[in-house]
């Protein structure tokens, strides 16, 4: 009992101070042929020593505080999910408790194939909601487009979000890679950016402005042939 | 002498005129739980007129009026009487579980008015008007000192037993479907009181029985199971005599959820109506819950509310099937439980008892014989403190007593010899003195501080050339609270081996006799530790743990903070001011404004146990109440209106 007293203090006040920020990375290599691969990061760090401190108790708000055997749990199932979808393999994924830093790896034989997977993984958990991302290949035009369709119910709920909670989304960082075999010609997003060699092309934004549909994240991107 | 003869007899008969208002006396003698609010202490503190203009005052007048549909300028339009009593309780029988409230009138009148759309509805005895509700279960009554509203839930297991089932005009049910509720009831320890409404003539529909209910031969009645001979009580159920099989109640299906429903609702409603009516008839003489010592020990006139509860044996043994009490009573020995709320001018008090009977007493009494460490005082600078928290047990007594309470709980049911032989062989294998020698069992726990602690995180660097990233490592200020904890140890020993083997794993470096123990993933701070003079420190300020090292560190402990301290078994002490005034600017954006400002306006708060005493273990909370707040009320209810203003 004791133990557990001594901890409520301090607990306490590192929730009343600190706020929490994350930084999730989308990272895509798309080949000539439409293949490619994808790696998907979610990185806690820079919050560590809140989700340490919510990790020491059992629950926060009202809400179940998960335990690491359970996470890692979460985060196998997900990625033996993804080995049974058609089109996906090599499969792989790292989870850091240390700077709480998790990543799933996998392979894809067309950029169809990654829309099918985020369908089926939405089919699964009953979200009803048309797939705000998709993204398209077109071999003979060498075009790429990315499609996001910003959905006003994700709005609706972020504004239901406490103040104190819609700020951890401000601070939350969204960036997404696109690499590419071939140089780029043009692209459409003005908020995206080239690297110098040509071959990829970044965005970075406030998570915030993803879900209350302030910035958009589309692009249709030129390679050249 | 005469003088201060005639003064005393003044000041009883005072008393007693006050207390004859007082409407304690309609409670039961057997309630389970009481809860009652002093409505003359509440306006005393927040009076009417200033509670009306008040922001709660007017949503809940608005409220009031809106779900009435009457307009409700003042709280006095309620026809409360403001300065008396109001009563909760709850009281458990055999058959049906009463829930009472029992209101002071001022104006009966405006009662009259509020339910005039349902005067049909309401019956009129002896100047007392009865509005039953089958719906609800619950009836409402009134006369022109009190107003009574009851609701009831039905015990099925009563209804099941074909004798009562019979005799109410149910439909019988299956064996299946007994609950083994008489096994239970003969078995509790303290049996739930009779049902007085069964036990007294039910009237007939339709039919206002205006002679007795006596109040003296409901209590006088034998243990159960009561036996009924009265006529059953639905005007269109059979006699007695009729077998149950012939009668027309057989032409309800016996598992028709909905009518069974609504026949059990219709018993309900004529037991809560009798009942109803007996507690109007009752006088002051009659027994009462007055009788009872230990709720006249919870019933302080100047509290604002009390609580007191019948004892935790009998609750556990009257909620807990019989089938999982043979396997143990784990409250056996724990006796009632009270609650009183004190609100002052200074500050606001909860203090809570419960009894515990002798042998428990005798256990805990040695437990909580041992004092806090008065080296720890030493390094207490209470100018600066945030909180602290302190324990002091007797390891050894609770070593040697806990098989005994293992045995008192679990002991006296078809396992005692196993539980005998288990507590013995505990005793056998554990060295109660050389654990108590390690773990003396005081403790203190000091938040001392908050400051900016650098923070290492991990982030990516991008390659403009490429975008390709690798994981960098960045800093970042956060900040973080300072702690030092201090444990008694006559043997540290253990201490040292632990600490010194976690120098020999890399996991801690010692250096001019502190030793330090790196940042973790469950840990964010350094922490430090130290064993000097019999105790254990650990921290996080390395240099609050030189000073300790070398002697030259400088406490302040004011009277106040000792006392807490060396006083009781428990304290803890938390103060909300010095928790803003530490806060860095840097933190104080946005919503941490508004929170260090609620902060820096709340007062402090104590929480504290002293052990044993009459018999009773207590603890007590108390709030202080900032300068500038009139008191504690006001302040209690402007610190809700301005925690609603955060969100």
């Amino acid at each position: 009992m004791f133990k557990n007293v001594r901890f409520i203090i301090p607990l306490f006040i590192i929730s009343v101070l600190l706020s929490s920020c994350f930084e999730i990375v989308e990272d895509v290599t798309v080949k000539k042929d439409g293949s490619g691969s994808m790696k998907l990061t979610l990185n806690f760090s820079q919050s560590k020593t809140k989700i340490g401190a919510i990790m020491l108790m059992d629950s926060i708000n009202g809400y179940k505080v998960p335990n690491r055997n359970e996470i890692e749990d979460q985060i196998e199932q997900a990625a033996a999910r993804l080995k049974t979808i058609r089109g996906i393999s090599n499969v792989s994924h790292t989870a850091d408790f240390t700077n709480f830093i998790a990543s799933i790896n996998f392979s894809f034989r067309n950029v169809a194939d990654v829309n099918n997977l985020v369908k089926e993984l939405l089919a699964e958990t009953d979200i009803k909601t048309k797939i705000p991302l998709s993204y398209r290949y077109n071999r003979e035009e060498a075009l790429f487009s990315k499609d996001y369709t910003f959905s006003p119910d994700v709005k609706e709920q972020f504004n239901r979000l406490k103040e104190r909670d819609k700020e951890v989304f401000r601070t939350a960082s969204y960036i997404s890679i696109l690499r590419f075999e071939n140089t780029i010609s043009s692209y459409s997003n003005q908020g995206a950016k080239m690297s110098k060699n040509q071959l990829a092309i970044m965005q970075r934004l406030p998570v915030s402005d993803l879900v209350s549909g302030k910035a958009n994240i589309s692009n249709q991107i030129q390679l050249s042939r | 002498m005469k003088r201060l003869l005639q003064l005393v007899t003044l000041v009883t008969c005072a008393s007693y005129t006050a207390t004859a208002q007082d409407l304690a006396y309609k409670i039961p003698e057997k309630a389970f739980s009481v809860f009652s609010v002093k409505s003359d202490q509440l306006f005393k503190l927040y009076p009417a007129a200033e509670f009306n203009n008040s922001t709660l005052g007017k949503k809940l007048l608005a409220q009031l009026s809106k779900t009435t549909d009457k307009d409700y300028k003042s709280i006095e339009d309620l026809g409360m009487n403001l300065s008396s009593s109001v009563y909760y309780y709850y009281l458990v029988t055999d058959s049906i579980n009463y829930h009472g409230l029992l209101i002071p009138l001022a104006d009966s009148k405006k009662i009259d008015a509020l339910f005039a759309k349902q005067a049909d509805s309401i019956q009129k005895v002896n100047g007392v008007n009865i509005l039953p509700r089958t719906k609800q279960k619950t009836v409402i009554a009134w006369n022109e000192q009190f107003l009574y509203l009851t609701y009831g839930t039905v015990n099925t297991y009563f209804l099941k037993d074909s004798a009562n089932a019979v005799r109410y005009g149910m439909p019988v049910l299956s064996s299946d479907d007994y609950y083994q509720y008489n096994e239970e009831n003969t078995d509790a320890t303290a049996a739930p009181a009779i049902d007085t409404v069964a036990m007294a003539d039910i009237p007939q529909e339709g039919v206002m029985d205006t002679t007795a209910y006596p109040d003296s031969a409901v209590v006088e009645m034998p243990p159960p199971p009561p036996v009924i001979e009265s006529a059953p009580p639905v005007s269109e159920a059979p006699s007695e005599e009729t077998p149950a099989e012939e009668t027309p109640v057989e032409d309800v299906q016996p598992y028709d959820y909905e009518e069974r429903k609504r026949m059990i609702d219709s018993i309900a409603t004529i037991w809560l109506t009798t009942a109803t009516r007996q507690i109007f008839d009752k006088r002051n003489t009659a027994p009462s819950i007055l009788n009872n010592p230990s709720y006249l020990r919870s019933a302080d006139n100047s509290a604002v509310a009390t609580y007191w509860m019948a004892n935790l044996e009998s609750l556990y043994t009257s909620f807990i099937p019989y089938k999982l009490l043979k396997y143990g009573n784990i409250m056996r020995g724990y006796g009632n439980i009270n609650a009183r709320l004190y609100m002052g001018k200074e500050n606001i008090r909860l203090t809570s008892e419960m009894g515990l009977d002798a042998e428990k007493s005798a256990m805990y009494e040695k437990i909580c014989d041992h004092k806090l460490n008065k080296d720890f005082l030493k390094y207490i600078k209470s100018d600066s403190l945030i909180g602290f928290m302190s324990y002091s047990f007797n390891t050894e007594a609770y070593m040697n007593e806990m098989p005994k309470l293992l045995l008192q709980s679990y002991g006296s049911n078809r396992y005692s010899e196993e539980m005998a032989i288990a507590a013995d062989l505990v005793s056998v294998m554990l060295d109660e003195k050389a654990i108590a020698q390690v773990i003396k069992g005081d403790a203190l726990f000091l938040l001392t501080n908050l400051s900016e602690k650098q923070v290492t995180y991990q982030t990516y660097n991008y390659n403009e050339e490429t975008f390709e990233y690798k994981d960098t490592v960045m800093t970042k200020t956060e900040t973080l609270p300072d702690f030092l904890f201090m444990l008694s140890s006559d043997d540290t020993r253990l201490f040292e081996r632990l600490l010194n083997y976690g120098i020999r794993k890399e996991k801690i470096v010692l250096n001019n006799g502190i030793y330090s123990i790196a940042q973790s993933k469950k840990n964010p701070f350094t922490m430090r530790a130290l064993i000097k003079d019999g105790i254990v420190f650990l921290g996080t300020s390395l240099q609050d743990l030189t000073q300790i090292h070398d002697g030259s560190f400088k406490g302040s402990l004011d009277k106040q903070h000792k006392e807490l301290l060396t006083k009781n078994n428990i304290a803890m002490f938390f103060s909300p001011k010095s928790l803003s005034a530490k806060m860095p600017a840097r933190e104080l954006e946005d919503t941490n404004e508004k929170i260090s400002k609620l902060l820096a306006g709340a007062g402090n708060v104590y929480i504290t146990s002293a052990g044993l005493k009459d018999g009773y273990i207590s603890g007590d909370l108390t709030i202080d109440v900032p300068k500038g707040e009139e008191n504690a009320l006001k302040y209690f209810l402007n610190l809700i209106e301005d925690m609603d203003k955060l969100k």
